[in-house]
């Protein structure tokens, strides 16, 4: 990953055996981390989602931002080191650079998503059902403002 | 032995759908490279996820074979040449890629990398030389190029193969090549899905749009090999080297 804050350099280096689990689904939101060297593997439910080894990739961001539980394990392939920011937000707040570091890192994960639904769209034109409608709901997902709706309880049966 | 050769799947996902349907009726699967494309409106990051879940459900049906093609680089080794790294990452039981020589059955079949500059040509050579080895199979290459100044490698205006190709074939004499690359071989005038350099059987399946896609199917019992396209099906018999001819059927 390219144009890594300085200040990500600054932060504590933490190790992480082979099989380490670096951060576990469902856990609380805590510490924001780097990968600084060796490999990870990014699963949910035991079912492998990717493997990542490019240097600066952001981990438990998604979790700090909106306050939720980890949404998937991250765990060592090979040895791994990682800078460690304790305090996401204090650290985010101080290093403006940085949050714009992990805005650029969420709009490129949204902008592959949305270009990956277009183009099933495309690609499934002839199909007269929700995926025709694909591109009409990211446009209109990707263009306002998300508001954040509260659930009443469920009723009774 | 029942082998499904494709080639040139560009990100078609109904090819890659209809590939998984089809799967479990064949012994081996090999596509000969192209699995991206490098014009899809998709990013290549994304694409390699898709495509390597698709991968995973292959492997899952039958045993698969892939090789990378001039649209598959995701990075550029130390001389600045474009190598598929992300296929490295798919390998798996039942599924081998770039780099990789696997005897089945009576086959030995050597999954060639494509070659992007100097120094991944010699590594390819380097590799072959060293598959050979003591196998007494049949030796299959996965090659995405086909070898130039073969009607598999004719785009109706002139051959647009692979030279260097055709040199390996003349010393190391495989049985067969898998190739594609020249979309259109097979469908031009002077081109075709099949030929035969000295003792070398090779194909093409050339490549359309839409599912399924065209193909190949080499079976090895009975010595003969189907060519499946918008443009009907020839077969060849195998066992008749002598004429290299396809008939339609």
């Amino acid at each position: 990953m390219s144009n890594i804050p300085d200040a990500i350099a600054q932060l504590p280096l933490k190790t992480f055996e082979e099989g380490d689990h670096v951060i576990e689904e469902g856990g609380p939101p805590g510490q924001l981390l780097f990968l600084e060297s060796g490999a990870v593997e990014v699963s949910k439910a035991g079912l492998r989602l990717a493997k990542v080894r490019e240097k600066g990739a952001v981990f438990g961001e998604m979790s700090v931002l909106l306050n939720m539980p980890h949404t998937a394990t991250v765990s060592a392939v090979s040895a791994a080191t990682f800078r460690v920011a304790e305090n996401p937000e204090d650290f985010m707040a101080s290093n403006p650079e940085v949050a714009m570091y992990i805005a650029r890192t969420l709009a490129g994960r949204l902008d592959g998503l949305n270009k990956y639904l277009v183009d099933v769209k495309a690609q499934f034109s002839d199909f007269d059902d929700h995926v025709s409608m694909v591109d009409g709901v990211l446009g209109s997902l990707m263009n306002r403002q998300r508001r954040d709706i509260e659930r009443r309880p469920q009723p009774g049966p | 032995m029942k082998i499904l050769l494709v080639s040139d799947i560009h990100y078609s996902l109904k090819q890659f759908d209809w590939l998984v349907q089809v799967a479990p009726n064949f012994d081996l699967l090999v596509i000969a490279g192209d699995l991206l494309d490098v014009a899809g409106h998709a990013d290549l990051d994304t694409q390699i996820v898709v495509v390597s879940q698709y991968l995973e459900r292959l492997r899952g049906a039958t045993r698969v074979l892939a090789c990378s093609g001039n649209h598959d680089g995701d990075m550029k080794n130390d001389a600045g040449e474009y190598v598929a790294d992300w296929l490295q990452d798919v390998r798996e039981e039942n599924l081998s890629v770039d780099g990789d020589t696997v005897d089945v059955g009576n086959l030995r079949a050597t999954v060639c990398p494509w070659w992007d500059g100097p120094v991944t040509r010699e590594n390819l050579s380097a590799m072959l030389d060293e598959a050979r080895g003591e196998g007494s199979g049949r030796w299959l290459w996965i090659h995405h190029a086909p070898p130039d100044g073969s009607p598999v490698s004719w785009t109706g205006k002139q051959f647009a193969g692979d030279a260097h190709l055709l040199e390996l074939l003349e010393r190391l004499k495989p049985f067969c090549v898998f190739s594609g690359h020249i979309h259109h071989s097979p469908f031009h005038d002077g081109g075709s899905w099949v030929s035969r350099i000295d003792d070398t059987w090779t194909f093409n399946p050339g490549c359309e749009m839409g599912a399924p896609p065209a193909h190949i199917v080499i079976d090895f019992d009975a010595m003969e090999a189907t060519w499946r396209s918008s443009m009907g099906e020839e077969k060849i018999d195998l066992a008749a080297p002598g004429d290299a001819t396809p008939r339609p059927t």
